[in-house]
């Protein structure tokens, strides 16, 4: 009995992670449908989850490169494998404000994103889930450097 | 019988919450005021049962209200409502004779309670 | 010229009303954290041009030098920072009521920094969220500077904003001199959705 009540708890403790974390999680199936919406997600595109399930991606988000997008997603579906980018390629994939909107300087949040592989059941990878990482920081202090490092070259 | 209430609060939005939280079978004659000073004048002028008192107002805040009504033996109910519900200011309206304190953002079932506890609403419900 | 928003008296009454819920219960857990009794002011709302933002900064400064933290929130259309600007004096005493040793070194101030920062940046957020229903993410808390001027918290940015709705208060600690201020800045849509939200609290 009790061991059911700690399984329960751990599903919410779970789901109570997934909605609070400071990442974005979208899972997609096959047709790019969106079936799962975190709170990150709904927070900083102003798209909550029931608008978000049931739509297609690149109808709700124009900004996403949809061949691009489904180039890397498809190796990710046949492949059963793990894809990456990164800002350095793309600054953004979905275009948020940056997360200090009064201090900060750049003008959209710059992100890195993952897919990675859910199978069914039966083995076969029926669906990718895309997790969102906010790199602003990183990113302004990388280009700060370089701006520093051309300023340093250019009086020499 | 109707009860006479006074909700004091600097806040027009507070005090409009104050009043929809009271119980809605409650028979009462609502009044208001926007900072100790105000409600002082008012108890002295008329007679009320209840005060629900905010802490922090201008010209007169909520603790220096709650001394005069001691001080000078005013016979009135003070709940104290605020949203500064850290443990000292607790204890501090206690002392000064407050008989409890309701932290906000009130909550109309929590005021029944109170209300109930303290013999100024009867129970309906086991009566 | 764009039709800039006017705050009326009535929102104004709302935002102060709010903010003082989300203030007393952050200053309940620093009240906890510290063993002090925390004095709260009434809050400051004003909708304000980055000129007046930067005098408001200045002000802020007093003779001592700052230090400074700040942490981004966003959801439901709102967006903001808060920023919590420390009087560098403050942290000796600090130190005392949460039992550090001796002379603090530059990482165990960073320690309290945030720790305190923790403490009230995410009572407010969160306290302010509940009222309005609304769950706020909050991103990690950026250090904008330790021991150093104003100015030199704002002079990197070239701005992208015109106004901003600021939200100040002003915390002090009894018998400690130990004195913080805490800015709540929301960007200009951000008010525009957040007007629509109170109109129901302001409804008879």
């Amino acid at each position: 009995m009790s061991e059911q009540n700690n399984e329960l708890d751990q599903s919410h403790w779970f789901m109570d992670i997934l909605q609070t974390i400071d990442v974005g999680l979208v899972v997609l199936d096959r047709q790019y449908t969106i079936k799962l919406w975190n709170g990150f997600m709904e927070n900083h595109s102003g798209v909550r989850p029931d608008q978000a399930k049931g739509q297609c991606l690149f109808d709700l988000f124009a900004e996403i490169d949809e061949d691009w997008f489904k180039k890397k997603a498809e190796a990710v579906f046949l492949l059963n494998t793990r894809a990456f980018t990164i800002s350095e390629q793309r600054p953004y994939l979905f275009k948020f404000k940056n997360n200090y909107p009064i201090t900060g300087r750049a003008e959209f949040m710059y992100q890195n994103a993952t897919m990675i592989p859910l199978n069914s059941i039966h083995g076969e990878t029926d669906h990718i889930c895309l997790i969102i990482y906010d790199v602003t920081t990183a990113t302004m202090n990388k280009l700060d450097q370089e701006k520093a490092q051309h300023d340093k070259t250019k009086k020499a | 019988m109707t009860t006479k209430v006074l909700i004091c609060d600097d806040s027009k939005m507070a005090r409009k919450q104050m009043a929809r939280a009271l119980p809605a079978d409650w028979p009462v004659d609502v009044h208001f005021a926007q900072d100790g000073q105000e409600a002082i004048d008012l108890i002295k002028a008329q007679s009320f049962d209840v005060l629900f008192l905010d802490l922090t107002m201008p010209v007169l805040d909520g603790y220096a209200t709650l001394e005069i009504i001691r001080q000078e033996d005013l016979p009135i109910m003070v709940l104290v409502v605020s949203g500064d519900i850290q443990p000292e200011a607790q204890e501090r309206v206690k002392k000064l004779g407050a008989i409890d304190f309701i932290k906000k953002p009130v909550d109309a079932e929590q005021i029944k309670q109170v209300l109930i506890e303290y013999g100024i609403l009867r129970d309906q419900a086991h009566e | 010229m764009s039709d800039l928003i006017q705050l009326s008296e009535d929102e104004r009454d709302c935002y102060q009303e709010i903010t003082n819920v989300a203030m007393g219960q952050a200053a309940d857990r620093l009240a906890r954290l510290l063993g002090v009794y925390v004095v709260l002011p009434i809050p400051n709302v004003n909708l304000i041009e980055i000129n007046e933002f930067k005098m408001t900064l200045k002000s802020l400064e007093g003779n001592s030098t700052v230090s400074a933290v700040c942490q981004g929130f966003i959801g439901a259309g709102i967006a903001g920072e808060a920023l919590l600007i420390f009087n560098d004096a403050s942290f000796a005493e600090i130190a005392k009521l949460l039992d550090y040793p001796g002379n603090l070194d530059q990482h165990e101030e960073l320690e309290m920094l945030m720790d305190v920062a923790n403490v009230l940046n995410g009572a407010c957020i969160q306290g302010i969220g509940e009222q309005l229903d609304i769950d706020f993410s909050q991103s990690h808390p950026v250090i904008l500077g330790q021991h150093c001027s104003i100015a030199d918290l704002l002079e990197p940015n070239q701005s992208r904003w015109q106004r901003t709705m600021a939200i100040e208060i002003n915390y002090t600690i009894e018998d400690h001199n130990i004195n913080c201020d805490l800015l709540l800045l929301f960007t200009e849509d951000s008010v525009v959705h957040m007007n629509r939200l109170i109109s129901f609290l302001m409804d008879d």
